[in-house]
């Protein structure tokens, strides 16, 4: 696919579970797996969309990337190195190789301190990466790089907008200079004027720095505006990953096809589009996970095979999918009756 | 690109020509400190107040009376012919050092504490604020008593009786807001550029303190002063003959019906310097918080 066949980052069967304690003694009552069974990998400079509704799994998979939830099981490889046991000094180095951009720029960015001191913190953890004479320079050109006026280096995030704000937080990010950016739904928090913008800004760092994203979002146009391939994740597991281009002409999995028929488009009078399937229920809590494939209590397609067997991840028209009925999916592409 | 660089500009102007004016709120309660701070270096070698010497001929004079000597006694004079002025002016001293330091010791000790102990939760959290509601749910000023009565009455003394006292308010503002703080997106963002705990408490959850405690401190300022007062009054503060103002509310007691003033005047300097206090505080609060853009 690319000419570096060795992917930057790569996830194998990870499983990120919480403890549900009691509030007397602190006794685990149960575990609920956020992520339960999670395999991606990302090349460098590529984006890896990662799509699903809310409580699937997406921010757990990013927090488990960058450090901040412990894996329990399941493997991280960056770089070729497993990192999802490394120890606070070796997380420490990691940082300045994979930073993270966060949702909500009204939280992400600390009201006491100005610009320059939120996009300066990460040489004052890591001080040998820029020497303090030229921390100034940096800041304004960073300031520059996403956007911003450097003379406003002295004011506090309250005095800016929301879009200004996620850039002051792409700028916090690139200062360590790190090779994986991982975007947490950095523009569903932003008006959609300004949501072009900030992606229209983080794909020019791309080109210009050579970024490798993993670009998380429940907007399936702004995922696919961006990302090369995607993997659209139901209750902590992945349903369905692949190139973004094949799974959008033709998504082989049920739930894919629930959720693009859901995608409003520009001009939907121009097109003729597929009737919108409407899901029924609610996402099941991850609690007590549905048996066989997690998503049969909510599948038009769901059978008795579905009830009892888990599908695995297969090769299914160019894609993975993770479906017993993938091949009946694809080929009834076309208009799909509701349920 | 360009669209993004223009700032919020009523906003920004707004806050500009609020920062330009002179805040009164902010300057009286200020200037009243100000005034109490150096009266309290300066004032004793300036009247030359004796707390031993007794005149009694010039005995319970009110107020503004003009003495044999030709002084007016702004104050009057208590019971035994002292100057009431001179005795506010030399127990400011040891009201405002008992006050300041008290707080100082309780505050940084309970905020160390509660920061801990919101911090790392856990066996810790639950020991240090047991600890501290054992505490609250005993009255403090017997608690001050009780110690007070054992380690004897010294200036050191009843400062670190007080602050054993208050240092579990503290706490409980500390970890409380550590707790609103620690898990808020740019703790996690700190984290994720790699900061270690010490630096996310020292840039992320101690400025985030500073605004509570700061109310806190001002509302326990007076408090503090009250209870060595109290204290005083109960002859287990200061040692008799030190001039103090709950010595000096105190020893007017008996003549309440009849000079009205040696109590009064003391407890009217107490009650204002409080009041200034408990202003400046919230002011200064409304200062520290970096949303409030109506100062």
């Amino acid at each position: 696919m690319t000419l570096s066949p060795e992917p930057l980052l790569s996830i194998d069967d990870l499983r990120v579970t919480f403890a549900v304690r009691s509030t007397f003694l602190r006794r685990t009552l149960m575990e609920v797996s956020s992520v339960a069974g999670v395999s991606l990998s990302v090349m460098p400079g590529k984006t890896l969309g990662i799509v699903g509704e809310s409580g699937c799994g997406k921010s757990t998979t990013a927090r488990a990337i960058i450090g901040l939830d412990k894996p329990s099981s399941g493997t991280i490889t960056f770089a070729g190195e497993r990192i999802e046991m490394a120890s606070p000094q070796r997380r420490r180095q990691l940082a300045r190789d994979m930073q993270m951009i966060y949702q909500d720029p009204f939280a992400s960015l600390n009201p006491r301190k100005t610009v320059a001191q939120i996009i300066g913190e990460g040489w004052q953890v890591h001080p040998d990466l820029l020497h303090a004479t030229e921390r100034n320079a940096e800041t304004a050109l960073l300031m520059r790089k996403v956007g911003l006026d450097p003379a406003l280096s002295d004011r506090f995030p309250h005095q800016f907008s929301g879009g200004q704000r996620q850039r002051i937080g792409i700028a916090r990010a690139l200062a360590l200079r790190p090779r994986l950016l991982i975007c947490d739904e950095p523009v569903s928090a932003l008006d959609v004027s300004v949501q072009a913008q900030t992606l229209n800004l983080l794909s020019d760092l791309q080109h210009e720095l050579g970024l490798t994203y993993v670009f998380i979002a429940h907007d399936l146009s702004v995922v696919r505006h961006v990302s090369n391939t995607i993997a659209v994740m139901y209750l902590g597991r992945i349903v369905e990953t692949g190139a973004v281009g094949q799974i959008y002409a033709s998504p082989a999995h049920p739930y894919t096809r629930a959720l693009m028929s859901a995608a409003p488009i520009p001009r939907p009078w121009a097109v003729s589009r597929p009737a919108r399937i409407v899901l029924k229920g609610e996402l099941p809590s991850p609690l007590a996970p549905p048996s066989g494939c997690r998503f049969h209590t909510r599948c038009w397609m769901a059978r008795e095979q579905c009830r009892t067997d888990e599908p695995k991840l297969r090769e299914v028209a160019g894609r993975q999918t993770a479906c017993h009925f993938a091949e009946e999916v694809v080929a009834t592409a076309g208009p799909v009756g509701t349920p | 690109m360009k669209s993004a660089t223009a700032p919020v500009p009523a906003r920004a102007l707004s806050s500009i020509s609020a920062r330009s004016k002179i805040d009164l709120r902010l300057l009286v309660p200020g200037l009243i400190c100000v005034v109490y701070v150096v009266v309290a270096i300066i004032g004793p070698f300036l009247t030359r107040y004796d707390p031993v010497a007794t005149n009694t001929s010039q005995r319970l004079r009110p107020p503004f009376s003009e003495l044999r000597d030709g002084s007016i006694a702004l104050f009057g004079t208590d019971q035994v012919g002292r100057d009431l002025l001179g005795q506010v002016i030399a127990g400011a001293q040891i009201s405002l050092t008992v006050g300041f330091l008290t707080l100082v010791i309780a505050g940084i000790l309970g905020t160390a504490l509660g920061v801990l102990a919101g911090y790392r939760g856990g066996w810790v959290d639950t020991v240090l604020m047991r600890l501290a509601d054992i505490q609250l749910a005993f009255p403090s000023i017997l608690l001050a008593v009780l110690v007070a009565a054992v380690v004897g009455p010294s200036l050191l003394n009843i400062i670190l009786v007080l602050a054993f006292t208050r240092w579990v308010v503290f706490a409980r503002v500390a970890r409380a807001q550590t707790l609103a703080v620690k898990n808020r997106d740019f703790v996690s963002a700190s984290r994720t550029l790699g900061a270690g705990d010490w630096h996310i408490v020292r840039h992320c959850i101690l400025p985030a303190l500073v605004a509570p405690v700061l109310v806190v401190a001002t509302v326990q300022f007076g408090l503090v002063i009250v209870a060595e007062a109290s204290l005083s009054f109960l002859g287990l503060g200061m040692p008799a003959g030190t001039p103090s103002w709950g010595v000096s509310i105190a020893s007017g007691r008996n003549y309440l019906a009849t000079a009205w003033w040696i109590s009064t005047m003391p407890g009217l300097v107490l009650s204002a310097l409080v009041i200034a206090v408990g202003v400046l505080g919230d002011r200064l609060r409304d200062r520290f918080d970096p949303n409030l853009t109506t100062r």
